[in-house]
């Protein structure tokens, strides 16, 4: 509605522009039948339009207008000055309020007062002087004086042919560009010139942005008016049908929207009248009463696709046969040999038709002919695919004849391609640990994190030698959603670059292999082959599927399905299946041999200044590498060693209650398997130690008596590998947390503190000696400084 | 007054084109293969920020492709709206011929006769004189 009401008024400034200057020579010459002419239909449009845009004050000025000069024009009413003035007044308002329907400034209504003013001339009542019409005036100048008032937007008309030299010679300025940008890299590098020329490049850009932006528009402009012409069609035939659009945000070429207009009603004329049947028939055929139709616009690459989809009985091929027959269009020895895809070629005979009787709406035979050819005429195709009994599918591919895409381009044997990035859903390493390829008796399956799609090499499908020298470098996988066929994912050699790409339409001979989209002239100065996914599809051989015609092709989308916590499943050192939580890990390393060395006791690698623990990792393997997963807790990490990573998969099962839950969470299913989901906190438990040097550390005074050996070199190397800052130093003996003191022969004389740990010789308690712990019992200690902490504070 | 011809040689045949056909005459360099396409087709190559198509003449008549050289001669010509590049083996002369001396009704070997559109005297000599339009419709015929 925005759009029809801005065009409106475009439009109608546009026409007061024209009109101005005959407004001018009507003052001097108001029996000028040709001038009465123009202005009567320049009021005539905007009544038509403001009737439609629901414009009532612009409605009735324009409505009186047109009266008084159709009357004039029949000559019931003389054109004087006095009524050219009144009309000026009036036109004049109509472009103020046209102007205040932009800036939404209000206009005071005095409408009325024109309007008298001017339907004083209508014979009927013939009393109007000239002050009235003075008044009028006045009133009108009083409020629109205001320059203020003023368009915030204003449009230019320009001719599309203006255009289209725009557009081709920017696109040659950016290849041009390019060109300098090379020459530039070869002549070496000049700051000031470079800075020049990257300015340059910016400003070519900008303007290639605008340029081609000024061809576009939404198709919602041509979806727009379908829902309610296909209510009308269904109130005709009595029929209920659902109507869904969708892709209304696609770009189109202006001129595309017009040329597509016809074809498209055409289309969905036949999908009404002859596609869907009537209630009683679905009913007995089981189908929901309701007829679908869906409409779906998508680029792909430089085409413009346009999907419609009913539900309806499909052709009757063999009736089309009859007919066909019948109309002498074809013999029946013919039509017996061809294919069923020949045979529904058929359909675009002229004069052909599987209507039983014509109606008003379609079914005269000048249908699908009539809609080939204007689609031709723009450089478009029609296919169409038939389920019979289960409805229709017709396939409008659209050419954008000259665009710039975001493109990437891939490497395959030798050469370089390109492909739009529209259809890329996702690029993926071919060695990546969730990218598994199963050979199905020929046909390819990748299976990416459990999704499988169809699958191939770039170099297989165009018949191309792999390239030599890239013998073992890892190849790139490419995700493509195709505008038509499903989802599949191309092997390429490797993804090279991401970048805009100038649209070249190919020559036919180059286009009709179906591969290809187009060609582009990047920065190299070589030209590329863009590629074509649907065209790809296709080839690979991806089965469109059939069964659900009206079912949305974004369903299949990995990422639009609830996401559930995922895990990993593993190979663990002892060569277990085990899965942990994908959340903990961070990242995946390979890891040198050499740089692992079991210190500390522990298995520690080295990377970059730090050294981390490995975690299970029974020995250092002589040479190779190390599969590592890095687990994290927020705070620390650690290595997981493993001995090889299987797959991804969600934790939606039910998890079972593992019997040693501090190593395992539970147990869960995977892949068919049962494995352990291991517990992560068990690594971190462990190594509280560091932990601790984030706060204070407490101190521990530990009472060195005479031999002091002990104390300074085993429990004192003991309690800071803990966590703990010790002391000898009697000064330090008041501020210590605790105070560690080495039993001596009798108990009975140690003082009373409440900090004190008695740590004894012997590993039994003597009987009526103070609670102590065994000087060994690590644990003990550890357990007893902590739960000392802990009730101090 | 006749107009001008450029003859050139394919695969060891002098041949004529109307040199209000001929958009110039350039050395292919550097050409990209088009994979899973006509065998008529060698590649494309850039010529001034534009992407062209380069046609296997050779191809056409003996039904053999040629591998392209480095610097090949190539004629450019615009064929319905796309430009393309047809080799050749050498360049001779331009020359003009009159209508006159335009013959129909000399048939030319027969996997030439798709290409040619007449035969012409030129000094002693007969000439074929092809209509580069016909490079490439002939192709889809052939292809079809």
């Amino acid at each position: 509605m925005d759009d029809l009401l801005e065009e409106f008024i475009a439009e109608t400034r546009e026409t007061l522009e024209i009109l101005a200057s005959q407004l001018v020579q009507w003052e001097r010459t108001p029996q000028d039948r040709t001038l009465i002419d123009s202005v009567f239909r320049f009021v005539h449009t905007v009544k038509g339009s403001c009737g439609f845009l629901d414009l009532p004050r612009l409605l009735r000025l324009s409505h009186a207008a047109e009266d008084l000069l159709s009357g004039a024009r029949e000559g019931s009413v003389s054109a004087s000055p006095a009524l050219v003035t009144a009309v000026l007044a009036v036109v004049d308002r109509i472009s103020a309020l046209t102007d205040a329907l932009e800036t939404g400034r209000a206009i005071y209504d005095d409408d009325e007062d024109l309007i008298d003013a001017m339907l004083g001339f209508v014979p009927t009542n013939g009393d109007t002087t000239i002050s009235d019409i003075e008044i009028a005036e006045h009133n009108f100048g009083d409020e629109t004086d205001d320059q203020g008032v003023r368009a915030k937007s204003r449009t230019v008309r320009v001719s599309l042919t203006l255009l289209d030299k725009l557009m081709s010679g920017v696109s040659d300025m950016v290849l041009a560009r390019n060109e300098v940008s090379r020459q530039l890299r070869k002549a070496g590098s000049n700051n000031e010139l470079e800075h020049s020329f990257s300015r340059l490049s910016a400003s070519v850009a900008e303007m290639r942005d605008a340029i081609g932006m000024m061809r576009m528009q939404n198709i919602d402009r041509l979806f727009s008016s379908l829902p309610r012409m296909l209510r009308d069609i269904a109130l005709e035939l009595d029929k209920e049908i659902d109507l869904r659009i969708d892709g209304s945000e696609v770009e189109v070429d202006r001129e595309m929207i017009e040329a597509l207009r016809d074809p498209l009603t055409h289309i969905l004329r036949n999908a009404a009248d002859h596609g869907i049947e009537p209630r009683d028939e679905r009913l007995a055929m089981g189908k929901n009463p309701v007829g679908q139709i869906w409409i779906a616009a998508r680029q792909s690459g430089n085409q413009i696709l346009i999907e419609i989809i009913d539900d309806g009985r499909g052709i009757n091929i063999e009736k089309l046969g009859a007919r066909a027959i019948a109309g002498k269009v074809i013999t029946g020895a013919e039509w017996s040999k061809m294919s069923e895809k020949a045979q529904l070629q058929t359909i675009f005979t002229p004069g052909l038709t599987t209507a039983d009787h014509v109606s008003a709406i379609s079914g005269r035979g000048v249908g699908m002919d009539v809609v080939r050819t204007n689609l031709r005429a723009i450089g478009g195709t029609i296919e169409l695919e038939n389920f019979e009994d289960h409805g229709l599918k017709i396939t409008l591919r659209l050419p954008l004849t000259l665009s710039i895409i975001a493109g990437l381009s891939v490497r395959a044997g030798d050469q370089i391609f390109g492909i739009s990035r529209s259809s890329v859903i996702e690029i993926v390493s071919a060695s990546n640990v969730n990218v598994k390829i199963d050979d199905l008796g020929g046909a390819l399956i990748a299976s990416i994190r459990g999704q499988r799609y169809p699958y191939a090499t770039l170099e297989s499908v165009l018949d191309i030698e792999y390239a030599k020298k890239l013998g073992d470098a890892s190849r790139t996988l490419i995700v493509i959603r195709p505008a038509v066929g499903s989802t599949f994912v191309l092997d390429v050699a490797s993804v090279i670059d991401n970048e805009e790409l100038v649209v070249k339409p190919g020559a036919p001979l180059v286009m009709v292999a179906g591969l290809y989209a187009g060609t582009s002239l990047p920065d190299n100065g070589c030209p590329m082959l863009l590629l074509d996914a649907s065209g790809l599809a296709a080839e690979i051989g991806v089965a469109v599927p059939d069964q659900h015609i009206l079912r949305d092709v974004r369903d299949d989308d990995p990422v639009a399905k609830v996401k559930h916590p995922s895990a990993l499943l593993f190979i663990a050192s002892d060569g277990i299946k085990r899965a942990v939580r994908l959340s903990v890990i961070d990242r995946m390393e390979d890891v040198d041999a050499s740089q692992i060395k079991f210190v500390g006791g522990k298995m520690r690698v080295a990377v970059g200044e730090a050294l981390t623990d490995i975690l299970e990792l029974p020995a250092i393997p002589d040479d190779g590498r190390v599969k590592l997963l890095r687990i994290s807790d927020g705070e620390h990490c650690k290595y997981l060693a493993v001995e090889d990573v299987l797959d991804i998969f969600s934790l939606d099962g039910e998890i079972v209650a593992s019997a040693s839950p501090h190593l395992h969470e539970g147990v869960i299913e995977a892949f068919g398997e049962m494995v352990e989901l291991i517990n992560v906190f068990q690594y971190f438990e462990v190594s509280s130690g560091p932990a601790q040097t984030a706060g204070r550390k407490p101190l521990c005074f530990v009472e060195s008596g005479d031999d002091g050996h002990w104390e300074q070199h085993i429990l004192g190397p003991l309690l800071r590998a803990s966590g703990y800052s010790v002391s000898f130093d009697a000064v330090d003996e008041k501020a210590a947390a605790i105070l560690l003191m080495r039993d001596h022969a009798s108990a009975d004389g140690a003082p009373s503190d409440s900090r004190i740990l008695h740590l004894r010789q012997s590993g039994y308690a003597a009987p009526g000696s103070v609670p102590s712990i065994y000087r060994y019992d690590r644990v003990g200690l550890l357990s007893a400084i902590e739960s000392k902490l802990a009730g101090e504070r | 007054m006749g107009s001008l011809f450029l003859i050139a040689h394919i695969n060891g045949a002098r041949i004529a084109i109307d040199s209000d056909r001929i958009e110039s005459l350039v050395h292919v360099h550097d050409v990209v293969p088009v994979p899973k396409c006509y065998p008529s087709i060698a590649g494309l190559f850039a010529l001034r920020s534009r992407v062209l198509t380069l046609i296997d003449s050779q191809y056409l008549v003996t039904g053999n492709r040629r591998p392209v050289e480095k610097g090949a001669l190539a004629v450019v010509a615009e064929i319905a709206g796309h430009h393309f590049g047809l080799i050749v083996d050498s360049v001779e002369d331009v020359v003009s011929i009159n209508e006159s001396q335009i013959a129909g009704n000399i048939a030319p070997a027969k996997h030439w006769a798709h290409l040619v559109t007449g035969t012409a005297l030129v000094g002693s000599d007969l000439v074929m004189i092809i209509d580069p339009a016909q490079l490439i419709n002939g192709e889809e015929l052939l292809a079809a």
